[in-house]
């Protein structure tokens, strides 16, 4: 074997080098004419980190998400076909073959049913928003809503993880840390990426930190939650008999080993967390002033809602979102949770509504009013979907919605988008989208333009390849930009 | 191709033969190598042999022949397509035409004296033919675009609307396909007139009728419509210039109209400036780069500096935190003084005397001064900032006096945030009718009719257990708001106690409890039920245990005093059994004198949460010699019953024992009402203990 393979090599002459250079250099041509920017070069590596690629006007972002997925029937996608035809099962013509889940695949039928709740359009652009949504509708002229998202998983914790970091499997960065590694801090007191949660009355399904995690980014363009309790950062207050000097010469001797440490080692994440335990010294002092409430007048309590000042409550995660986005934090993510209408959608889904509706449409006045809506961007909207059919048995007043990946709403407002719109439609029966399909890539490449960064330009090598918020797929939906 | 060269016009060719058109661009490279390399054949003309020279001469030839006729040809068919015209098409065409014959020519003559001359003259000749065609796909100054410098044009307000808001657009956005050279479906936008011809479907503007313009029609066709214009791939219009177009056609798409004879309150008038003032803002700034070191020796832990751009040398600024601010914060950025365009300084101690430091920066647009001790006193200063446009004064003291009079020099103020401040509605109002041009945000107007409801109080006792003697406290965070409450399990109405201490608790009671306050709906009644625990084992083990996704703290979760959420079947304080739950229980060796042994669980039937269908509490002084002490047995359960707490009491007086065993059976099968599904089992959610 070795005598042929050396025989092999030898057999090799000029002119088998030039035939293999000349396919070589063809193949390289023909490359290069079907992929135009082969060779252009890479501009990522000389791009600074920290500074948006381009002007745009959005700096933060504030993302509502309403975690267990809202039904977008009786929400933003009115279809009455579906009220007419109650019960009647779903044509596979429509269905089409999509997968279900392990809750609905054994049904024999997929009864039909439309919204339980009245629909009425709004605003200059006529925006159709349901009943349970009163004061959302009033900010119509003011938010986008897109009624064609669709996604690739149809269970919660893939889709959130696809949703958040662009893969379905976890470990990736969070979108807030990749902004936070794109961007940077516009407040050296407070982390970059800051997550709120709250838990409404309805079917809930968990949150991991995962979900904000930095994955292979450094540890400081992590998310930092906030707790409802009297700390809301846990372990940010000294201990009880440390005082604040003391505190301080602690941090500065530890500075100086970590500096001895990094010297030795060279290991970067010293540097972070040396970073990190500034940081929170600082935060110490910038954090009460941020949660203190006390100040805000009467209209903005009445805006949001009283239960704005009972801490853990979506109405104070939205007061307190605008507080720390008005103080430079790049993404503040709020988790809404209990919206898994598998069952008894008409009695749950009012109550998840009416905890949500009045402040997510305060946020949106009260950016307004500060002038700063229009360098803010706001997403409110779940992970998917939920069915045109219903799950399990169909009553006239009761009835369930499973998960449906393939069309969803969701709306978004602020920086740089297109308001007073409804962008993209779905069939009659609301279970395919029939014009300009957004995927959840390219709602990210979109929410990363519209901060000014290119979602293809911001990059990170790890493991030997460079890695974006968007895999290798997406494209900025012009339509929703304004 | 004679006929098709003369008569190319009166020729309508088949699809399929377009396609044959389109192949020009690619053969085209053919002739152009061929005719090439003939002279590198004649410099090497000595080391090839005279016998394989002139094969290959002829050879060479005759494949430039055909190359030449073949590229011709299909160029031919496509400048039938008409999507080019004009002079450089022309030139293309004839200078091509010279071209095959050349290369005729220089086949035949290959043997020749002259021939040599002739490559050379085809040589020279490719060349221009080859400019010509590159000037028609590439635009004719393609070639010199590098060496031209971009001048500033001045902009002549008198000029009419169309040379100058739309023509530049047309520039931009259509004149690559459509121009004096190329005009693809016929239609070219050189000029106005020339746009007013039309295209090969016809007019694109219709001055009768000018809201049905083709023009205007294409450009509302959605994105991905094959007749939506610009094409997909190509620069879109923006949002302006799509309003632009639309109102400029509509006011009769004439190239007479200036914008003097508008009203300057007329869409298109704005429309115009709009377009104008953004081309403006496109405009590269034009200052000098800050140097880097500057930049970061102003960045520190309360003061952010950043450039906004790579490519620009704009720059913002943030300050942050009003218990640490200094004066010297604002200050010192005096020294970028020319880079900063944008600054926020919200929630500061910045007063009215800051704004001659404010106004020190030259080229600021946006300042953000909500939340700050300012009164507005000084903040006519501004109006020297010829760049500022957009001011928020929202949540500070702000006066009318201060505005109407400071508003006065602005010149190019957009925008103004000013909600929250002293001034009331009439103010609001007469300060928007004073400065029209200046659009104003006082904040979102509520509904001043609509009553809303208050949040419930808030039990501030962590536990609902309580130990005797105990007393609980109300809470509500909101300011001036009253606690009323009972404790006789009667409704909570506005002649209840009001809760002004701590109240002490001694036996087991439902307390209900409503906020009150002036301008709200009072809140929803809250209920919480207080119980005393009662003994705890001194030892618990599950003899069969919970679903691992429910464990909870495992026993101890049993007497912690801590409740459960029915709405929430992952609460961490629930144990969730969907087999029957056995949990034996032990009192030590000295045995205590109980009676009444309580279990809580939770309901809720959209989560299959069901009541157990049987509990037994068996008691003994061994493990295995236990009997049977009471028995609880449950009924159906029905629709509607609501999703709560509930409590079964079980009578264990008969006799102290070590040992108790509590058997708890699920619900089985869940009613139909619940889930149809056959292979469906009721969970049992079990919160707390208690022996008494």
């Amino acid at each position: 074997m070795e005598k042929e393979l050396e025989e092999h090599k030898l057999n090799g002459n000029r002119r088998h080098f030039f035939g293999k250079l000349a396919g070589g250099i063809g193949g390289v041509a023909l490359g290069s004419l079907m992929v135009p920017d082969l060779f252009k070069g890479s501009a990522t590596d000389a791009l600074p980190v920290g500074l948006k690629h381009f002007a745009s006007k959005a700096k933060r972002v504030i993302y509502l998400f309403q975690n267990g997925a809202p039904s977008q029937f009786e929400s933003f996608d009115y279809k009455p076909m579906l009220n007419e035809r109650f019960g009647e099962d779903l044509p596979d013509s429509i269905r089409n073959g999509q997968r279900l889940t392990g809750m609905t695949a054994g049904q024999e039928k997929f009864p039909l049913v439309g919204s339980a709740f009245g629909f009425k359009q709004y605003g200059q652009g006529g925006t159709w928003v349901s009943d349970l949504f009163p004061n959302i509708a009033k900010i119509t002229d003011d938010i986008c809503v897109v009624k064609s998202i669709h996604t690739e998983a149809i269970n919660h914790d893939p889709a959130l993880t696809f949703l958040q970091t662009g893969a379905q499997v976890g470990n990736r960065p969070s979108m807030g840390s990749w902004m936070s590694y794109g961007l940077g801090s516009e407040n050296k007191n407070l982390p970059a990426f800051c997550v709120l949660l709250s838990r409404g009355r309805g079917n809930g399904q968990g949150v991991y930190s995962k979900l904000w995690t930095n994955g292979f980014l450094d540890s400081i363009h992590q998310g930092v939650q906030f707790t409802a309790g009297d700390d809301p950062i846990l372990y940010l207050n000294n201990p009880e008999g440390v005082s604040k000097s003391h505190r301080r010469e602690m941090l500065d001797y530890l500075a100086e080993l970590n500096s001895k440490a990094f010297d030795e080692f060279g290991d970067p994440e010293i540097n972070a967390r040396v970073q990190q335990y500034e940081m929170a010294y600082r935060m110490q002092t910038a954090v009460p002033e941020i949660m203190d409430v006390s100040k805000e007048p009467d209209s903005i309590i009445k805006m949001y809602g009283s239960d704005c000042l009972v801490p853990g409550t979506y109405a104070a995660n939205c007061l307190l979102a605008r507080k720390l986005s008005e103080s430079g934090v790049r993404f503040v993510q709020l988790y809404h949770q209990g919206w898994d209408q598998h069952g008894g959608l008409p009695s749950e889904m009012p109550l998840q509504a009416e905890d949500v509706d009045r402040a997510s449409a305060a946020l949106i006045q009260d950016l307004k009013q500060r002038g700063l809506l229009d360098e803010t961007l706001v997403v409110w909207g779940g992970e998917f979907g939920r069915t045109n059919y219903c799950q399990g048995k169909l009553e006239k007043n009761n009835y369930g919605r499973d998960h449906h990946p393939r069309a969803y709403s969701i709306w978004m407002a602020g920086g740089g988008v297109k308001s007073g719109t409804s962008y993209g439609e779905t069939d009659e029966f609301g279970y395919n989208i029939v014009k300009d399909p957004v995927h959840i890539h390219d709602l990210q490449a979109t929410m990363l333009h519209l901060m000014g960064l290119d979602h293809e330009k911001l990059t990170y090598k790890y493991l030997g390849r460079r890695f974006r918020l968007t895999d290798v797929h997406g494209k900025v939906v012009p339509g929703l930009l304004a | 191709m004679g006929i098709m060269l003369f008569y190319e016009d009166q020729i309508a060719l088949p699809e399929i033969v377009k396609v044959l058109g389109r192949t020009h661009p690619m053969i085209l490279h053919f002739p152009i190598v061929l005719v090439l390399l003939l002279p590198i054949l004649e410099l090497s003309k000595n080391e090839i042999g005279d016998k394989a020279f002139s094969s290959i001469k002829s050879t060479l030839t005759l494949l430039l022949v055909l190359s030449t006729v073949i590229t011709a040809f299909v160029g031919l068919i496509l400048a039938n397509e008409g999507d080019h015209g004009g002079d450089h098409l022309s030139l293309h065409k004839w200078s091509g035409l010279a071209f095959v014959i050349l290369a005729y020519l220089i086949h035949k003559f290959q043997h020749q004296n002259f021939y040599r001359p002739l490559v050379t003259l085809a040589a020279c000749l490719v060349l221009v033919v080859g400019h010509f065609g590159a000037s028609l796909t590439h635009g004719s100054d393609f070639l010199t675009g590098p060496l031209k410098t971009d001048t500033q044009e001045e902009i002549n307000l008198e000029a009419s609307i169309y040379e100058l808001a739309i023509q530049p657009i047309i520039d931009n956005k259509c004149k690559s396909c459509h121009n004096d050279n190329k005009h693809k479906g016929g239609l070219n936008m050189a000029s106005y007139e020339k746009l007013l011809l039309g295209g090969k479907n016809g007019f694109v503007i219709s001055t009768e009728n000018s809201e049905e313009s083709e023009f205007l029609k294409r450009v509302h066709l959605p994105l991905n419509d094959d007749d939506h214009m610009p094409p997909n791939e190509k620069s879109q219009l923006t949002e302006n210039e799509i309003k632009l177009f639309t109102s400029w056609v509509k006011a009769g798409a004439t190239n007479q109209l200036y914008l003097a004879d508008l009203n300057t309150e007329d869409e298109l008038a704005t429309l115009v400036k709009n377009q104008l003032y953004l081309n403006k803002q496109n405009n590269h700034f034009d200052f000098d780069f800050m140097s880097n070191e500057v930049v970061d020796e102003l960045n520190n832990a309360f003061r952010t500096v950043r450039q906004i751009t790579p490519e620009e040398p704009a720059l913002e600024a943030t300050i942050i935190v009003r218990s640490v601010y200094e004066a010297s914060q604002l200050s010192e950025l005096t020294r970028i003084g020319e880079q900063l365009v944008s600054i926020t300084l919200s929630g500061l101690p910045i007063e009215d005397s800051d704004f001659s430091t404010i106004s020190q920066f030259r080229n600021l647009r946006k300042l953000n001064l909500n939340g700050t001790d300012i009164t507005g006193a000084e903040i006519g200063l501004l109006a020297d900032l010829d760049e500022l446009q957009s001011v928020s004064v929202s949540s500070t003291n702000t006066t009318f006096e201060n505005l109407k009079e400071g508003l006065a020099d602005f010149k190019n103020l957009k925008e103004l945030f000013a909600w929250n401040t002293s001034m009331n509605k009439s103010e609001e109002d007469s300060l928007r009718w004073a400065y029209p041009g200046i659009k104003m945000n006082f904040g979102f107007v509520q509904e001043l009719d609509e009553l809303l409801t208050l949040s419930p109080p808030i039990l501030a006792n962590e536990k609902q257990v309580l130990e005797p003697g105990e007393s609980i406290d109300f809470l509500h965070k909101m300011k001036g708001v009253k606690i009323r409450y009972t404790i006789d399990s009667s409704a909570v109405d506005s002649t209840s106690a009001i809760f002004s201490k701590s109240i002490p608790i001694n036996e087991p009671v439902l307390v209900k409890a409503k906020a009150f306050k002036e301008g709200w709906k009072g809140s929803k009644e809250v209920s919480f039920k207080l119980l005393f625990g009662g003994v705890v084992p001194v030892n618990s083990s599950f003899l069969t245990y919970p679903n691992r996704k429910y464990p909870a703290a495992g026993t101890h979760s049993l007497f912690d005093g801590l409740l459960g959420n029915p709405h929430v079947s992952d609460y961490p304080t629930w144990l969730g059994y969907s087999e029957d739950a056995e949990i034996l229980l032990d009192f030590g060796e000295r045995p205590q004198d109980l009676n009444t042994f309580k279990l809580s669980y939770g309901t809720s039937g959209y989560r299959w949460m069901l009541p157990p269908s049987r509990v037994e509490i068996w008691g003994g002084n061994t493990p295995e010699g236990l009997t049977l002490m009471d028995t609880w047995k449950g009924s159906t359960y029905t629709k509607g019953t609501p999703t709560q707490t509930e409590y079964i009491e079980l009578d264990i007086s008969a006799q102290p024992y070590r040992y108790y065993k509590l058997i708890a059976k699920t619900y089985g099968k869940p009613p139909e009402w619940v889930t149809k599904s056959p292979d469906a089992k009721a969970w049992l959610f079990i919160d707390e203990l208690f022996f008494y």
